[in-house]
């Protein structure tokens, strides 16, 4: 089963302030007018104003939109919430995004519709009377998927996997959850545009062609995936932060205390759950649509925001910028969990890293923090990731 | 900070108050709830609590109460570590 919460952020905002109801309203994380809504209301989507719209163009969509500054915690309190309630029907639940988590019903004894309509109505009663959501049951996530956004907003769907020729009728390659951009053109060279084409395409052709994503692709499309719920004890595999510039420039001087904020806040987040990494990446996205990217396997292990910093900078040494900087990422992979031995050559840090964290856990984070990084609060603020 | 909204006239005021404001709260089984807040010489009944949230600055952890009453919206603001309330931000249709 998926739940799916309707124009979550921006239907917390209305539960929150019951003045917004009813009205076009979106949710952003600056309110300066070439930013993008993050999120807008189910009367602001009637209207075509979409997520992803720039508060510019909603405001010429509709004059009237109220757009408010995003608050993370609180989707995150919401998200939590109803993630307590799904507790009450199964330990298997995947929460996939903030507003979007899977249930795995399997060994349920009770109709998996009841349980989505009592989800449905706990999660009005207990969050908040304004807060919707699409239920889709399915016998796998792929199908669950389909199911819930069958019906928007507040439905329940139940699909099956024979009738998903039927569903696909009308639909695109790319509407399909788990089919990238990527996916679509290879798929367009085989004449392949429609799901209907892709589910009657000889299997062991494709399988000639692309291998064993080859198959998974097929069998998706077919309804056939025998996937797994990952819970949030499952392993990550790896920390990483990003931020869209609230300025635009082409000088790294001026971007070095960026990458440092951003892999200073990944650090603190890997440190958390224990994890060090011998593995760094760092991409940026530029205002002329290019970009670079790049990752390095290390040698040795790291832990700290200044060491992936100095391995970033070093990545990007080469890089010549056309046009400004729009959008960093800077994150650790190749995780492994931290052992406690002592090491035979420990270095500076080793000691002055679990004391800075424990400064930061007691004062607020980066209370304690490198020189560089005064007076760059509102580089890379709290944020909170929407969609997979 | 005032903020205006609307098209041709404005619809809404939103202002970030940040002021500290004596709350009359009653304390439930799980839940606290304010019922009354005295704020720029008037009282101010609560309505309805429309959503409770938290976070952490450091280690002391700070309670959000958004309510309304009949025409305003109010976020209200509870620092534990100081057992002090204070009116963040006041909407008004």
């Amino acid at each position: 089963m998926l739940v799916d919460m309707n124009s979550f952020f921006a239907s917390v905002e209305q539960q929150a302030n019951p003045f917004l109801r009813g009205r076009p309203m979106g949710v952003a994380a600056s309110l300066h007018e070439t930013s993008c809504l993050i999120a807008t209301s189910k009367e602001a989507k009637a209207m075509g104003i979409k997520t992803a719209t720039s508060i510019y163009k909603a405001k010429k969509i509709y004059p009237g939109i109220v757009v408010v500054k995003n608050e993370p915690e609180k989707y995150r309190e919401v998200s939590r919430q109803i993630n307590t309630i799904f507790s009450d029907y199964t330990d298997q639940v995947e929460p996939y995004s903030i507003d979007e988590s899977f249930l795995d019903l399997t060994s349920s004894k009770t109709n998996p519709v009841m349980v989505g309509m009592e989800i449905k109505r706990r999660i009005r009663e207990e969050a908040g009377e304004w807060l919707t959501c699409s239920v889709g049951i399915g016998p796998n996530k792929f199908i669950a998927k389909l199911a819930a956004d069958y019906q928007k907003p507040d439905g329940l769907s139940v699909l099956w996997a024979s009738q998903l020729r039927e569903v696909y009728g009308g639909k695109k390659l790319s509407d399909l959850w788990g089919i990238s951009r990527g996916w679509t053109k290879r798929l367009a060279g085989l004449g392949i545009f429609t799901p209907r084409q892709l589910m009657d395409y000889p299997l062991a052709n494709l399988m000639a062609m692309f291998g064993k994503p080859g198959y998974y692709l097929w069998q998706k499309v077919n309804g056939l995936d025998e996937d797994i719920i990952a819970t949030e004890e499952d392993v990550s595999k790896s920390f990483g932060n990003s931020w869209v510039l609230n300025f635009r420039t082409m000088d790294k001087n001026l971007l070095a205390p960026v990458v440092l904020r951003l892999a200073e806040k990944a650090a603190r987040r890997m440190r958390r759950e224990g994890f060090v990494s011998s593995g760094v990446y760092i991409s940026v996205r530029l205002a002329d649509g290019g970009g670079f990217q790049q990752f390095r396997k290390l040698k040795f292990k790291i832990n700290t925001g200044l060491e992936l910093y100095i391995q970033a900078m070093s990545l990007w040494q080469s890089w010549k910028f056309s046009s400004p900087v729009m959008h960093i990422a800077v994150g650790f992979t190749s995780l492994s969990p931290k052992m406690n031995q002592t090491s035979l050559w420990p270095k500076q840090e080793d000691n002055l890293t679990p004391v800075l964290d424990k400064i930061n856990d007691k004062y607020g984070e980066m209370m304690i923090r490198p020189g560089s990084l005064t007076r760059t609060s509102d580089y890379a603020p709290d944020s909170i990731a929407f969609g997979k | 900070m005032k903020v205006q909204g609307g098209a041709e006239r404005p619809l809404f005021m939103w202002e970030i108050i940040n002021q500290r404001v004596q709350v009359e709260v009653l304390f439930g089984l799980n839940q606290a709830q304010p019922q009354r807040f005295t704020w720029q010489g008037r009282e101010i009944t609560v309505k309805k609590v429309n959503l409770v949230y938290s976070s952490f600055v450091g280690r002391a952890k700070v309670y959000y109460f958004a309510v309304s009453d009949d025409t305003n919206y109010f976020k209200l603001q509870l620092e534990t570590d100081k057992l002090a309330w204070t009116l963040v931000e006041v909407y008004s249709d």
